[in-house]
């Protein structure tokens, strides 16, 4: 259906603005679809979900569930392990704060050098609380998982891997369903962060076994304040909820409750109705996601390297397999210094340690340039970013 | 903005005030952890004025050129510096600089703050 990059852009109304976006791992640019369904539900009369016997909130509540049935299939499953939250990061700390009781003084919890905060403090947090060790899988030195590495550090003590399905920095890949594999077999859990890995990799947690994997609407091209906690039809069961209060109650005695079954159970609080129909209808025109099998979206990505490596004075990193984003640093001139100067002159995308400062830090430097690609993006963005940086590199004389 | 970039990287670059002072009276250390900026800030002060200022700061060329026009501006101040804020900043550099920079701006700031908070 998309195969020509004017009808994709056309897609987008945020790209009427005339700017080279490439930012897209921060933020994508919303679908039309998504603009068209919110649209509809808002003006069509609302309601709270699950709440009213009205009319308007059956209608409602039939819209929500249906915008959870699209998300999770999105990713194969169905959707009595779809759990909608305002974000990853609250879908990570959920996960973090349900598995807590599972944790030992001693445990272990693994998470790679990769992880954006969202998916490395969670996991900090509750094994200071529970005694438990968080330890760190290592890189490559041509920045990939270290698998082996990584395998030889589960043991029996390894309770939960936390791990991300694609660097928010470098684009790398990760090979999850070795992971899980490996996980399983010493009875640990596996957390996914499929945050970036939804816009650009085919995911099927059936397929992968994952026990929970995240990702958010607003990274697919849908509204922000909305995300997906997919969860095993275990933890869906046994793990408590983070977040209490109205929705999810069952039964309420003087001093007790009882939850309700399944997801609604961590659905404490007003649901995001418009959210999740908008999120659904992106992902409903974007499936499948448009870089599988090298799609065009790889080709500016490799144009996009290949032009940068050949500025003088410009470091590109550049793993294998990498997919989507490309970091890279000008020699002499702060990230920061170059995104700002790029933003004026129109080109948009993000600088810094992108919330995962460890694995930052562990390239030795104090930030990256980050292009990141979506579906929309051409030729002519490339240029932009290109012609601009090597200006930059010229006029500021260094 | 390049020409801005030009004039800030001029002020970075400026080698006065710069580096450890042997003889200070106050310390201090802020950090911009979001751009990786670092700012120290040595005072002398002697009968609650402000003698003399030194500074290492390192990260983006906004915070470094902060950093030597605040070390200048205090200079000679009696007491506490106030409320300086992001501003004040600005309007010694010269330039436009964008609320999204206030962190790289205001770093320095923080370090001249924090030490004259421990008199």
């Amino acid at each position: 259906m998309m195969n020509d990059v004017e009808n994709i852009r056309a897609q987008f109304p945020g790209l009427k603005r005339d700017v080279a976006y490439l930012d897209n791992a921060a933020t994508t640019q919303m679908h039309q679809s998504a603009i068209d369904a919110m649209h509809a539900y808002l003006s069509g009369g609302r309601s709270n979900a699950g709440r009213g016997l009205y009319p308007v909130a059956e209608e409602t509540m039939k819209q929500y569930d249906a915008a959870r049935s699209t998300v999770a299939n999105f990713v194969g499953v169905d959707a009595g392990r779809c759990v909608f939250t305002k974000s990853v990061t609250e879908g990570l700390n959920a996960i973090a704060f349900g598995l807590r009781d599972r944790l030992q003084p001693g445990d272990e919890i693994l998470v790679s050098v990769f992880e954006h905060h969202a998916n490395l403090l969670p996991w900090r947090r509750i094994a200071k609380e529970r005694g438990a060790i968080v330890k760190t899988m290592p890189m490559t030195s041509s920045l990939t998982l270290d698998l082996d590495g990584a395998l030889a550090m589960m043991n029996d003590r390894t309770k939960i891997i936390a791990v991300t399905m694609m660097s928010n920095v470098l684009g790398t890949v990760l090979p999850i369903a070795q992971i899980v594999d490996a996980a399983h077999q010493i009875g640990a859990l596996v957390v996914v962060d499929a945050t970036q890995a939804a816009a650009h990799l085919p995911i099927n947690v059936a397929d992968l076994g994952v026990d929970a994997l995240v990702f958010s609407s607003h990274k697919c091209y849908g509204p922000a304040g909305i995300a997906a906690m997919i969860l095993s039809p275990d933890l869906i069961d046994s793990m408590e909820p983070m977040i209490v209060g109205g929705g999810m109650v069952d039964r309420i005695t003087a001093d007790d409750a009882v939850w309700r079954p399944g997801v609604e159970k961590f659905e404490g609080g007003s649901p995001n109705v418009e959210g999740a129909i908008g999120f659904a209808a992106a992902l409903t025109a974007m499936a499948p996601p448009p870089y599988e099998g090298g799609g065009r979206g790889e080709v500016s990505r490799s144009r996009l390297i290949t032009d940068l490596k050949s500025i003088p004075g410009v470091t590109v990193f550049d793993p294998p397999g990498a997919v989507g984003i490309v970091s890279f640093v000008v020699d002499g001139i702060h990230p920061h210094d170059v995104a700002d100067m790029l933003g004026q002159r129109g080109v948009c995308l993000r600088a810094g340690n992108h919330c995962a400062a460890p694995l930052v830090e562990k390239l030795s430097l104090n930030g990256t340039l980050r292009a990141s690609l979506a579906v929309y993006n051409d030729e002519r963005d490339i240029e932009a970013l290109v012609s601009n940086v090597k200006e930059i590199i010229k006029r500021a004389k260094i | 903005m390049l020409l801005e970039y030009e004039n800030l990287l001029a002020l970075a670059n400026r080698q006065n005030h710069r580096g450890p002072m042997a003889d200070f009276s106050i310390s201090a250390t802020a950090v911009n952890a979001s751009c990786g900026d670092e700012c120290t800030v040595w005072m002398k002060i002697i009968d609650d004025a402000i003698v003399d200022v030194s500074f290492e700061a390192k990260g983006c060329v906004i915070s470094r050129a902060s950093a030597a026009v605040i070390a200048d501006a205090a200079i000679g101040l009696i007491g506490r510096i106030g409320p300086m804020g992001g501003q004040d900043v600005r309007a010694l550099l010269g330039v436009a600089v964008s609320p999204l920079r206030e962190r790289c701006l205001t770093t320095p700031l923080k370090a001249l703050h924090d030490a004259l908070a421990k008199l």
